[in-house]
């Protein structure tokens, strides 16, 4: 029976065709495919040199963020990045009623390679981000509110679609994370 | 003196606009720096300049902060006074998000899920 079951489990994770992980978890050959993610021309030049910022052990002391990479076999097919913004400054927060002490998340980049699109990739990372955001303000009461800034009206499109709101003629959305 | 664009200008425009102009002092650090590095000099001094700008866009700016207009204020504190189930579309595509993942065959190498661990 236990053998069975192993082999089951075996057999699953053989099929699994997309696997989700941090840095520190992504193989010599999937490290190395990051540098042929393939992205419309106007987000290349920044997603290069954002290669060379992530991961930086010394920025990771000073702000907190994670990535979240999703990957197929020894590629890198998509990945978010989500940094934490502790306490945000108090004129800001005076202004929209917040309390004095009060974390954000910011979902700072999301892609998909352009040879995995169609595939509702996308829309499962951004899903997982909230997900994960709202699971870390359960856990620290003070992280209340998530924002993110869309690179371009098509990707605003892409946010709305998934329910999150911006105020008018503005790329920013923000997200309650409290209940 | 080194000198980029800013981050608006960045977000704005294309990154290979940056100038990479910096004093002498500047330029034989960076002169050393490269030589170690394996890098000719302009190159080193773009990547460098290119790393700070990319930091201060990623990790410093917080363009909510830039919301000021009283419509856009009022928006933000409507928004942040609601709670995170008030969204109907947001709950019901994370209550699917497990099965469309199964799905798709998408599953987490290891146990490891925490933001910011």
């Amino acid at each position: 029976m236990q053998e069975s079951h192993t082999s089951q489990l075996v057999e699953n994770s053989s099929h699994n065709q997309f696997q989700l992980c941090h840095f520190d978890e992504l193989s010599p050959s999937q490290l190395k495919s990051r540098k042929d993610f393939k992205l419309e021309e106007q987000y290349l030049n920044i997603y290069k040199a954002f290669l060379s910022i992530l991961p930086d052990k010394e920025l990771r002391k000073r702000k907190p963020y994670t990535v979240l990479y999703l990957t197929s076999h020894e590629k890198i097919v998509g990945f978010v990045v989500l940094k934490l913004i502790q306490n945000l400054p108090n004129v800001f927060k005076k202004k929209v009623g917040l309390p004095s002490k009060t974390d954000a998340i910011q979902i700072c980049f999301l892609a998909v390679d352009l040879g995995f699109r169609g595939q509702n990739l996308g829309e499962m990372l951004l899903l997982e981000a909230l997900s994960l955001s709202k699971e870390y303000a359960s856990d620290n009461p003070e992280c209340s509110v998530l924002f993110l800034q869309a690179a371009d009206e098509t990707a605003a499109k892409f946010y709305e679609k998934y329910g999150l709101e911006r105020p008018k003629n503005s790329l920013d959305f923000v997200y309650p994370l409290h209940d | 003196m080194k000198n980029y664009v800013s981050p608006q200008e960045q977000r704005d425009g294309n990154i290979s606009r940056m100038t990479t102009r910096v004093d002498r002092s500047v330029h034989d650090a960076v002169a050393r720096a490269a030589k170690i590095g394996g890098l000719s000099i302009s190159k080193y001094i773009e990547q460098a300049i290119l790393k700070q700008a990319l930091t201060d866009i990623y990790f410093e700016d917080i363009s909510l902060l830039s919301l000021k207009s009283d419509e856009e204020l009022a928006w933000l504190r409507t928004k942040l006074n609601s709670k995170f189930s008030d969204n109907n579309v947001v709950m019901q595509k994370l209550e699917q998000l497990e099965g469309m993942k199964q799905r798709a065959g998408i599953s987490y190498k290891s146990t490891r899920r925490k933001l910011f661990a």
